[in-house]
């Protein structure tokens, strides 16, 4: 399974650049950020990636130099959560959904902890606990959702543990070579795969 | 610091003076305490634990060698080996200058149940630049032990069951061209230069206090103390500093052969004691974790005991040698847990 860059940072531009500035310009003027909302939101949907390349257009014109995949992993942060917030009140549901914001967060700090191996290796625990967590919650969901939903989060499920695993080949490759910006890229499509679990529980139960 | 590389593949070997092991030192000692430290040292000379050029005694003149997995003295003439430790089992390592002295007390763990229990292995360097690069590079060693064991962790955390015997992918015991030399027919002599102290070894004996000696089957079914996946990496652990490497990998051939139901129980026991020797059969009587299913345990216990093996490896060791007399030549099998929340705190520059 490879993952195209475009596929997994277009799908969380919106969500990790965007979504946490525009709550920001709201207050000044809700009418107008509303709209630019809704406008941003249908051309990504109807242009998948057209945010990505926008941002990668105004990173070019601004002449910074700004890694994409490192400042990605960082924004998850701050990035609104209500992309991993599942509306079913059943508390697998809601596991699943703080398991997911979890993992985001603590992934994200990534960039600022790798310099110090200490600290590094003790997120990197936080990590692996924050993984079985989520792969947890996500056992429980597939007992909870209807037989017609199980395929597809099994499905979600596989491809978590392919990249964390990935994840986890690219650490033990950046302890040798030092090679930051593949632990991000690692990082941000775990991150794309845990908003997919997410994504598929919602999709797959939307009627219940 | 050292090439990554080099550290795994190879010793890196200091010359040292190897003074000698006290043994059961208190457990809070740090080895950034130089008052508690120098006590203790100073206790180790009164018992002749230790030896100090200053007394004229027996100092000898020997190499340090430090691989990523393992640490090991030998003797400069007759390299044997006088100490060797696995890296995880090294609680710390400090540097005191007293006296003239450039001081490198290695301290070496064994966790009892719920108290600590230390031997202090000493050492004397030539000048303090070398102690701080010894102390230095094993604290590269405590980083890699540590990464190696954080990255396991995190592949167990989804479900992937760590390797029943991936200890043996650590060259902890590769030995370097410098002191293969030292490797007879039955692999590195670790416990001593000769046959005769091997009957010294108190070949792990705390830990096997731990194991059950019970014949019923219910009771034996017990761990008495600790987690049985532990009780298994430590014996893997011992293992890998107690046989050669071939060794290893033939123990490693059995153990799959067992669990693949390739080789029955009993057959897979008296081949183990065949490889280990009558010399080393005691590390038989540790391998009770592995054995579940009360038919197997009770062949085990009865194999035991017709192989003349006892769990309690203590009553079967001679008195121990005089200090003045061996010291040198002694040398122990610790297990401990290792310790690996404080194992950055285990450097320490006095």
């Amino acid at each position: 399974m490879i993952m195209n860059e475009d596929a997994y940072l277009g799908s969380m531009t919106y969500q990790s650049l965007y979504a946490g500035v525009l709550d920001k310009l709201e207050p000044r003027s809700e009418a107008a950020v509303q709209q630019l909302r809704i406008a941003l939101r249908h051309a990504d949907d109807r242009s998948p990636s057209f945010l990505l390349d926008l941002t990668k257009h105004i990173l070019a014109k601004s002449q910074l130099n700004v890694n994409l995949q490192e400042s990605f992993l960082r924004l998850q942060a701050t990035a609104p959560t209500d992309d991993l917030q599942l509306s079913n009140p059943h508390p697998a549901y809601q596991e699943l959904s703080l398991r997911a914001v979890a993992l985001r967060k603590v992934l994200s700090r990534v960039p600022d902890e790798m310099g110090d191996r200490r600290t590094f290796l003790e997120t990197i625990k936080e990590i692996a606990s924050s993984i079985k967590k989520l792969l947890d919650a996500t056992n429980t969901i597939l007992q909870t959702v209807p037989s017609n939903a199980q395929p597809a989060v099994e499905k979600r499920k596989r491809e978590f543990v392919h990249y964390s695993k990935r994840f986890s080949n690219t650490l033990k490759e950046y302890f040798k070579d030092q090679n930051a910006n593949h632990v991000a890229v690692s990082a941000n499509q775990l991150i794309f795969q845990t908003s997919f679990i997410v994504k598929t529980v919602r999709e797959k139960t939307r009627n219940l | 610091m050292v090439n990554v590389q080099t550290l795994s593949d190879t010793f890196t070997p200091f010359d040292v003076k190897y003074a000698g092991l006290i043994p059961e030192i208190p457990s809070d000692i740090d080895p950034s305490g130089r008052t508690d430290l120098l006590k203790v040292l100073d206790q180790g000379k009164k018992d002749g634990q230790i030896l100090t050029p200053e007394t004229g005694g027996l100092t000898m003149d020997a190499v340090l060698g430090i691989n990523a997995y393992s640490i090991r003295i030998t003797d400069k003439q007759s390299e044997e080996i006088l100490l060797c430790a696995p890296v995880h089992m090294i609680a710390s390592v400090g540097f005191v200058k007293e006296e003239g002295l450039n001081i490198l007390p290695i301290k070496i763990g064994e966790i009892d149940g719920s108290k600590g229990v230390y031997d202090l292995a000493v050492i004397y360097c030539k000048t303090s630049d070398i102690a701080e690069m010894i102390c230095n590079i094993l604290g590269q060693c405590f980083q890699l032990v540590y990464q190696e064991a954080t990255m396991q962790c995190f592949d167990e955390s989804r479900g992937d069951r760590p390797p029943a015997v991936d200890i043996f992918s650590h060259k902890s015991l590769t030995v370097s061209s410098a002191s293969r030399t030292n490797d007879g027919p039955e692999g590195p002599s670790f416990i001593s230069g000769s046959r005769s102290d091997l009957s010294r070894l108190p070949a792990a004996r705390r830990t096997n206090a731990h194991l059950h000696s019970s014949t019923t089957p219910s009771e034996s079914d017990r761990v008495s103390s600790g987690h049985p996946n532990e009780l298994i990496q430590e014996y893997l652990s011992m293992l890998s500093s107690t046989l050669t490497h071939e060794e290893l990998r033939q123990f490693a051939v059995l153990i799959k052969r067992w669990r693949g139901e390739n080789l029955p129980f009993p057959e897979f026991i008296q081949k183990v004691l065949e490889l280990y020797g009558s010399e080393r059969k005691h590390l038989l009587a540790r391998m009770r974790p592995f054995v579940h299913g009360p038919e197997d345990i009770r062949f085990f216990n009865r194999f035991l005991d017709k192989a003349g093996i006892s769990e309690n490896a203590e009553s079967s060791l001679a008195s121990n040698s005089p200090a003045s007399d061996s010291l040198y030549r002694r040398c122990k099998l610790l297990m401990c847990r290792p310790t690996l929340e404080n194992v950055f705190t285990r450097t320490v520059l006095v």
